[in-house]
Formats: structure tokens, sequence, C-alpha cells
């Protein structure tokens, strides 16, 4: 009985915690979601719901909570990956004709004002999602290929070659893209 | 050359800036908040319980539908295996003949005198009196009766077909009623115990109607009646139908027709089952008639031995375990007593040669000309 009252405690303890991380982190993840969700609230929100509960059963085995924004930078990217490729496999032709799955939709005006923004944002549509999330964190976020690698789970040369991949892809529909 | 496509990189940056300025809808709190507490107040103990008791219920529901499929293909395949005795008409207004009627089926469109004989015929001249052979046929106007139908109220009883015990050379003798399997035509036969046979042992069987001229059974020696013959026993035979649920063995039926529901001094004339669905040696129903004994028929004139005429009686022997004949033979003289001699013997029972577990015995009092001889 004992046990339970406290297992009880901890974790209104941990739920309160998770509260508190999710009002101060929550712009990070919202951005990411909203990133690789073509600005799209609520295929963002799914995702930022869903690495705030996760953090249930990670946080209690995170050994350093100084590491925290790392770990829901890399959470919300892993979780936006698994999202897109879930969609693409939807978006097949087959899947498509059997499920009646819809070509993604612009980024909500309400969210991205600018035409021209939501133009680039619709411009990483034409890379495979891991293209496209390797592209970012190098492009967009300034990350190292090894940190990349370890969020995606490939190591340094293969996340090279999926840099270059998404680049060339780019080049040959007309767009510019700076090297290295 | 590049400038262009650097502003395409930063319309995406700045693009990430205008998302980080994006808060999240009260919705998306709400929802949070509320995953929260739901996890907060389930233990991962819980939660693995859950999925536990779900996975096995649907474990449950899965392995019961396997087993409701598996019974239904054995039902499937009982009623194929069932179908050619109980369903041999397809049409469900024609009525079918019960497996008691089809049986009787060959024999019933043809006259009785161009019938096979169900068994060694004894001619006319040998049987005592044709009106008291016993016969098991049923009449040759017994309509066909619906299988589903156990007792169809459309065919009168005593047009149904039924089993008859009449009296007969057995008439007055100790002996026993067997129900015999492997004769389904005539599946009562009076006579002495036969190995594997179901049997109703009758002290004194008497009575029954009236016998419609059938091959006899058994004749054998004719001792006088012992009781006083009832001129018609029509009149006063009570008729009774046992119906109890579900399928019952037919010698169960037999036995509790012969003993528990027969009155005093009636006697089990007429046994009829109703197979219906039942397997083989069960029935759904059984109608029987217990009758007041009958008048007998005049014994037989035949040379005698020394003693033998009206006053002779039978004399049943029954041991518990195989014995001498010789031993039998001693107890049947002791039991006959003095001035009586045991004319007629005939040992029973599944022993050894030479010896008996019953012996049937006629004690017949001793003739002047014999004591004289």
């Amino acid at each position: 009985m004992a046990l339970r009252a406290r297992d009880e405690t901890e974790r209104g303890a941990l739920s309160a915690e998770i509260s508190a991380i999710y009002r101060r982190h929550h712009d990070l993840v919202m951005k990411l979601a909203l990133r690789y969700g073509r600005g799209q609230r609520a295929w963002a929100e799914d995702v930022t719901h869903d690495v705030f509960i996760g953090l249930f059963d990670s946080l209690p085995t995170l050994e350093r909570r100084d590491e925290l924004e790392g770990f829901l930078y890399r959470a919300t990217t892993h979780r936006c990956l698994t999202k897109l490729r879930r969609e693409r496999l939807f978006s097949l032709l087959t899947a498509r004709w059997l499920f009646g799955a819809e070509a993604p939709p612009d980024a909500e005006p309400a969210l991205v004002a600018r035409e021209d923004l939501r133009r680039a944002l619709a411009v990483l549509d034409v890379l495979p999602p891991k293209e496209r999330v390797a592209f970012s964190m190098y492009h967009l976020d300034g990350k190292e290929q090894d940190e990349i690698g370890r969020t995606l789970g490939h190591s340094k040369g293969q996340v090279s070659k999926l840099i270059a991949r998404a680049v060339a892809r780019l080049r040959a529909r007309g767009i510019e893209v700076p090297d290295g | 050359m590049a400038e262009p496509r650097r502003s395409w990189l930063a319309e995406l940056r700045e693009a990430d800036r205008a998302f980080a300025r994006v808060a999240p809808s009260d919705a998306l709190d709400a929802r949070v908040r509320a995953s929260l507490e739901a996890r907060a107040e389930r233990s991962p103990v819980m939660r693995r319980g859950l999925v536990l008791a779900v996975s096995l219920g649907l474990l449950f529901v899965g392995l019961r539908a396997i087993e409701q499929r598996s019974v239904g293909i054995a039902r499937v395949n009982d009623a194929a295996d069932a179908s050619p005795a109980t369903t041999p008409s397809d049409d469900p207004t024609i009525p079918s003949a019960s497996p008691v009627e089809r049986r009787r089926s060959a024999d019933d469109g043809a006259p009785r005198d161009q019938r096979a004989p169900r068994r060694a015929p004894v001619p006319e001249s040998e049987a005592p009196d044709a009106r008291s052979r016993p016969s098991l046929d049923a009449p040759p106007s017994s309509p066909p009766r619906d299988v589903d139908d156990r007792f169809d109220p459309r065919v009168p009883w005593r047009d149904a077909p039924r089993f008859e015990l009449v009296p007969g050379p057995t008439q007055g003798r100790d002996g026993v009623l067997h129900f015999s399997r492997s004769s389904p035509d005539a599946p009562f036969v009076f006579g002495p115990p036969q190995p594997g046979a179901l049997s109703l042992r009758v002290g004194s069987l008497r009575g029954g109607s009236a016998s419609d001229g059938s091959p006899p059974v058994a004749p054998e020696t004719t001792p006088p009646p012992l009781e006083e013959p009832h001129d018609d026993p029509e009149l006063a035979c009570e008729t009774e139908v046992i119906a109890p649920a579900g399928c019952v063995d037919i010698a169960e039926l037999k036995l509790q027709a012969s003993e528990a529901l027969c009155a005093d001094g009636l006697y089990l004339s007429a046994f009829d089952v109703d197979m219906g669905t039942c397997g083989e040696g069960l029935a759904a129903a059984a109608k029987y008639t217990c009758c007041p004994p009958t008048a007998a028929p005049p014994p037989e004139e035949k040379p005698s031995g020394p003693g033998e005429g009206a006053n002779c009686k039978p004399l049943s022997i029954v041991l518990d375990a195989c014995a001498p004949t010789s031993a039998l033979d001693v107890e049947a003289e002791k039991q006959c007593g003095e001035g009586a001699l045991v004319v007629d013997h005939k040992y029973l029972g599944d022993c050894a040669d030479g010896a008996a577990s019953e012996g049937w015995f006629t004690c017949c009092p001793v003739a002047m000309d014999v004591q004289d001889g």
C-alpha cells in the first residue's frame, strides 16, 4: 500500500515536472514540428503532444536534465521523420488509390503570412523524408554531420551522402543550394 | 548567382523564426494536461496489466471462435453422416419413415403371404394355433410417419407399427425377454438367455394381443396356463406412452414398462419404440400395452413321456456361477420333490462344457405305468 502511494506520488511529481517542461520548451518542439509539417498546426500539435507525453517514460532515464533541449530536439526530429515516412508510404500511387490520400496542403496563412515563405517551405517537399530532415538539420539548424548521424541512426558518411543527394535533387529542380 | 538561392534558405530560417513564435493552442494545452494526468493515474504495472487483460480477452475470443467453428464442422459432419438415415426425402412435406419404419419398408409393400420369412417358418400343422403364434411383425397397414414427429397425431396409435408379444408356446414358461440388436425387425424375443443380448427376465410371460399370423418364434413345449385366461384382452389392455427427455436405451425403456408401469395383474404385451433421431439401441419414446392374461391355446396332443401332461410344471434354477450340470440335476430333482420326475432339461449360461449357470427343467408327476414299469 505504501509502495503504491509512493508510486502515485512519484508519478504525480513527474507529471508536474513534464508540465513545467512543456511550458518552457514547447516553442522549440512546435518550431521543428511546424517546419517538417509544412506549417500545418494540427500536424505539429500532434507531434508536440506525443513528444511531451513520451517524456513520461524517457525523463526518469535522462541522466542530465541540462541536456533536455538536445533531447527534445532529437525526439521531435525523430518523431517528425517517422510521421513523414508514414505519410510518404500512404502517398504512394497504389496507396493513394486505395486510401484516397491527397497531396500535402500548403502552410496555413495564419501561421506563415508571407507567400514567399510558404513557397520556400513547399520546396522541401521535393525531398524524401530522411533527406529533408538531414538537409534541414545541416543547413537550417547548423548541426554537425556527427550529431545528425546520431539523431538519425546513421554514420557520418551516410549523413554526408544524404545531404549531397538532397542538394543534387534540389539543384536538378533549378534550386540553387550553397556548398557545405 | 547563389545570392537569390541564399534568400531561399533565408526564407526558410525566417519561417522557422515565425514558427517559434507560434503559441500552442488551448486545445493542445488541455490535451497534454489530460494525457499527463491519465499517465499519472495509471502506473506502468496497471498499463501492462490492462494490455495483458485485453490480449487475453482477444485470445479467448479467438479460441472460442475457433472452437465454435470446429463444433460446427463436426455437427455438419454428423448431419452428413446421419442424413441418409434421417432425411431420405428432400421434400419436407413428404412424410419420411422412421428408422423402424424403413427397416420394414421392404416387406410392407408386399402382401404378407409374399414376404420373406424373418425366421425359419414352421409348418402350419405344427403350429399350435395360428392366432397365438408369437409375432413381432407390424400390421401391414402401418403408415409412414414423419421423422420429426415422434408421435404424429395424424396417425392413430392403433395403426402405428408395433411389436407384439402374443401368447403361444412360451406361455406360462419362465424365460427371458431378449432385446436383440442384431435383428432389428424383431428386437424382442422370448426364450432362453443369449450371450450379448439385453434381456428382461420375466417370471411367467402371459398375455398379449392377437397374432397376425406371422411365423412363430422358438416354439417350445406348451405347459398349461397357470391362470384363468381372459376372454377379450383388447378390452382390458392399457396403452401408455413413455417419452423421456432425450434418448434412452431401449432395454431401459422396456424394463420401465414391464416392471414399473404395468399394473398388477397385467403383463407387457406390446412394446413399440420410436427411435426418432436417436442412435442404434436408443429410442426417443416408447408405447407399450399392458394386458391381462389371455386365453391360451389348447395343449398340443402328442405322445408324452412318463407323467408329462397337464400337471407338469416348469422349473428354472439360476445360479450365481457356473456349476456342473449334474449339480443342477440334483437340485432340480430336489425341487421337483418326491412323486415328480424331471422329464426335460436345458442348460444355459456362458460356461464350459459340462457346466451351466442356469437350468430349465420340467417336473411331471410320476405316472402309474412308469411306477409300475
